[in-house]
């Protein structure tokens, strides 16, 4: 076997070389951090609609996102039920109302959805069954994922909603993640009662199930054919796909986490230049020695390469590790729904060997200057 | 014996001029070098600093390309080798530096296997070299340390172990005890003669360090870019003593003589030939290191011997100090080596040397 040099130079002086593995592994998980918050913002977005149980979704034109959206009338509802190969529509209503914390007397925001009682909405076949309860008058049920702020509540107890005292019948597990502190349920009878509306005249949403074997593409060109210009119709994919693009690059948020990765990325490929170059800096002697022996100067930038590529797998494994601990403490902490995968695991070696390349690419045009008529 | 036997060409530098810097600030480090250094030659560079000696000993190891003139290392030329042909040609030499330059993370076996990994021994067989090597510099038992475990002799000699692993054909050491106390240093010349008598490797060394001339096949001395002076050392070792025995140089300084031999030519002479003839203009002035020959004038009462002259004994330098011909004719009487000062030599040498003068004029009287 040949000599190790690069990898005997990286393990020569341990104490520098942990410092530097250090500074690396905290650029890393920095960037597992941030990646972490955007998928998991992404996933936040789109969660509601993971849950729902729908093949296409009528929305209004101006729709933005869940959480704004303006109101279609009943009657696109009730339109799109005779076009061919639909199998169901579901009325949904949805807004933002407030909590009532019955300790502390504040006032957190929640998202009630407003929903037929023994209608077909969720994918979970037990909160169906839940839905049928709330035909019960003043009757709710409460997300068991809402924020601690909520203050205390239970089965069979009372909550305060938009000031008004409803009955918690069951509970789902949810959560609204950035969109909200929480969400309940109610049914439309409630649900217009809460916000003082007279007569049930227009839904949020539409949730368009087809019947089996139908074309989606074919029925969702009939729907778009069929309905008034004042909606719109999304299939499941396309409205999720756009949900997570619209809150990962419109939306402040999602470009937050971005650019943290991107500063991260720059602080490690900063770190990782500094150590590379005062590493070749230190050895520019030798290097020229080995240039005088008859060593190619392509030999050379080799060991300065694969010096960059063991710092960075260095840094690389604990902070996957770490990683997976933060990404679980987190997930305790705030219910967020912070996940590693495999994806992201490799996407973030990308990204750190994409640090080491351009780390190397800045740091070893300094061994063209070790000249070995320099040694004499 | 023989001085001047035919050897293989290992160096020829022809005509080497080198320059550094641009426009204004262009200044020439060499002038008009040339010098041819023999297989199994020991060579030594002297001379102040700044005299060029270095930027010599980098033209020849391909570690700067040559500007103006000809380096040839065994018949290839320098000149023109692109930077991958001068890394190649690179292989076939051994540095050693003035500081050792090991590689720090590395163990002295290690270091010594770097080099044995450019060649084409198989990969088995790396450490088995790297210990024999370091073996025959008496640090066997130092293999697995590394450099900052071993004292600053022990360093030079994994170095220099490191430049002759691979036996090459020319080795250019920087002053290679500098830094060494004076028994490392013997130990390490020791080590580098016995190399290259052993393995016929042509060796160059840059040094100031007096205590090493003594190895030295010859000795080159630069001042200001050219080369003043090229001594072989034992040639003129062996003149100096043939001088001394000399009446006329008995007077002078070791160095003295050391200057004046180091300007003797040899020539040799079968028995019976004429080395000078009586009337001829005279332009050189010698000095026997074998045989015998006999001084012989002609004159109106015929041709008689004045004197026989045998080892040590010199003639022909009275036609030089008088501008005179030939006053006398010199003849072998037997096979003889000669060594011979051309009369631009003579004359300066005796400007020189005072008490060389007094000499002469000493001889002169004696011999009327």
């Amino acid at each position: 076997m040949r000599t190790p040099l690069a990898w005997l130079n990286t393990i020569q002086n341990k104490k520098r070389t942990a410092t530097a593995v250090g500074g690396i592994c905290f650029a890393v998980l920095l960037i597992f951090m941030q990646a972490g918050f955007l998928g998991a913002a992404k996933l936040n977005a789109s969660l509601a609609y993971r849950h729902l149980d729908f093949d296409m979704m009528i929305v209004s034109r101006g729709y933005l996102m869940l959480t704004r959206s303006e109101s279609i009338d009943v009657y696109r509802v009730i339109q799109a039920r005779n076009v061919p190969g639909v199998a169901s529509v579901e009325g949904l209503l949805l807004q933002g109302g407030n909590w009532s914390n019955q300790i502390s007397k504040s006032s957190e925001s929640c998202f009630i959805f407003g929903l037929r009682p023994g209608g077909h909405y969720f994918v979970d076949h037990a909160l169906n069954e839940s839905v049928t309860h709330l035909s019960e008058r003043q009757s709710t049920l409460a997300d068991s994922l809402s924020r601690p702020s909520y203050g205390p509540w239970m089965i069979g107890g009372t909550a305060v909603i938009n000031r008004q005292e409803l009955a918690i019948r069951g509970d789902y597990a949810l959560g609204m993640g950035l969109l909200a502190d929480g969400s309940a349920m109610v049914s439309f009878d409630t649900y217009l009662r809460l916000y003082g509306i007279p007569a049930l005249r227009r839904y949020q949403f539409g949730l368009v199930r087809l019947t089996p074997g139908a074309n989606a593409l074919a029925v969702a060109a009939a729907l778009r054919e069929s309905l008034p210009k004042d909606v719109m119709v999304l299939t499941k994919p396309e409205l999720i796909d756009r949900e997570e693009n619209y809150f990962v690059n419109v939306k402040p948020i999602g470009i937050m986490f971005k650019v943290g990765m991107l500063v991260a990325f720059i602080v490690g490929a900063v770190i990782l230049y500094q150590i590379l170059s005062s590493e070749i800096a230190n050895r520019l002697k030798e290097f020229a020695t080995l240039k005088a022996m008859g060593y190619t100067e392509r030999y050379i930038y080799g060991v300065g390469i694969r010096q960059g590529l063991i710092f960075s797998i260095m840094g690389y494994v604990p902070s996957l590790i770490l990683s997976f601990g933060l990404y679980r403490l987190l997930r305790g902490l705030s219910s967020f729904p912070v996940y590693m995968d495999l994806t992201r695991a490799l996407f973030v070696l990308g990204l750190t060997l994409g640090m080491c390349a351009i780390a190397a690419v800045f740091a070893l045009g300094k061994i063209k200057r070790a000249d070995p008529a320099d040694l004499f | 014996m023989s001085l001047h036997s035919k050897q293989e060409i290992a160096i020829k530098v022809t005509g080497v001029n080198h320059f550094y810097g641009k426009g204004d600030a262009r200044k020439q480090a060499l002038h008009d070098n040339n010098l041819v250094i023999h297989k199994g030659e020991i060579v030594i560079m002297t001379g102040p600093s700044g005299s060029g000696k270095t930027t010599l000993l980098t033209l020849i190891g391909a570690l700067r390309s040559v500007q103006e003139g000809g380096i040839a290392l065994w018949g290839t030329e320098l000149t023109g080798l692109n930077p991958v042909q001068q890394v190649e040609m690179r292989r076939n030499l051994g540095f050693i530096f003035q500081a050792h330059n090991l590689l720090d993370s590395l163990t002295a076996r290690q270091n010594v296997r770097m080099s044995i990994e450019l060649t084409d021994a198989p990969r088995a067989d790396y450490d088995k070299i790297a210990d024999a090597m370091l073996a025959s510099v008496g640090l066997a038992e130092r293999a697995d340390y590394k450099p900052r475990n071993l004292s600053g002799g022990q360093r030079q000699r994994v170095a220099i172990a490191r430049a002759l692993v691979n036996n090459p054909k020319l080795i250019l050491a920087d002053e290679p005890t500098a830094a060494l106390d004076k028994e490392s240093g013997a130990n390490v010349v020791k080590l580098l003669r016995k190399l290259a008598d052993e393995r016929g490797s042509a060796v160059m060394i840059v040094t100031h360090d007096n205590r090493i001339l003594n190895i030295a096949d010859r000795i080159v001395n630069m001042v200001d870019g050219h080369i003043v002076s090229d001594i072989r050392v034992r040639e003129n070792i062996i003149i100096c003593g043939i001088l001394k025995k000399c009446s006329l140089f008995k007077e002078l300084s070791p160095s003295d003589l050391t200057d004046i031999a180091q300007k003797m030519k040899e020539e040799r002479f079968e028995k019976n030939s004429v080395i000078i003839r009586q009337g001829e203009i005279g332009d050189k002035f010698y000095v026997i290191a074998e045989g015998r020959a006999n001084i012989i004038i002609d004159s109106d009462t015929g041709t008689r011997v004045l004197a026989k002259l045998e080892t040590g004994g010199f003639f022909g330098e009275v036609a030089l100090l008088k501008d005179q011909p030939r006053n006398a004719t010199v003849s072998a009487a037997e096979p003889v080596v000669a060594y011979t000062l051309s009369k631009p030599d003579f004359l300066s040498a005796i400007k020189a040397h005072k008490s060389f003068e007094e000499q002469m004029g000493n001889s002169l009287f004696s011999r009327g």
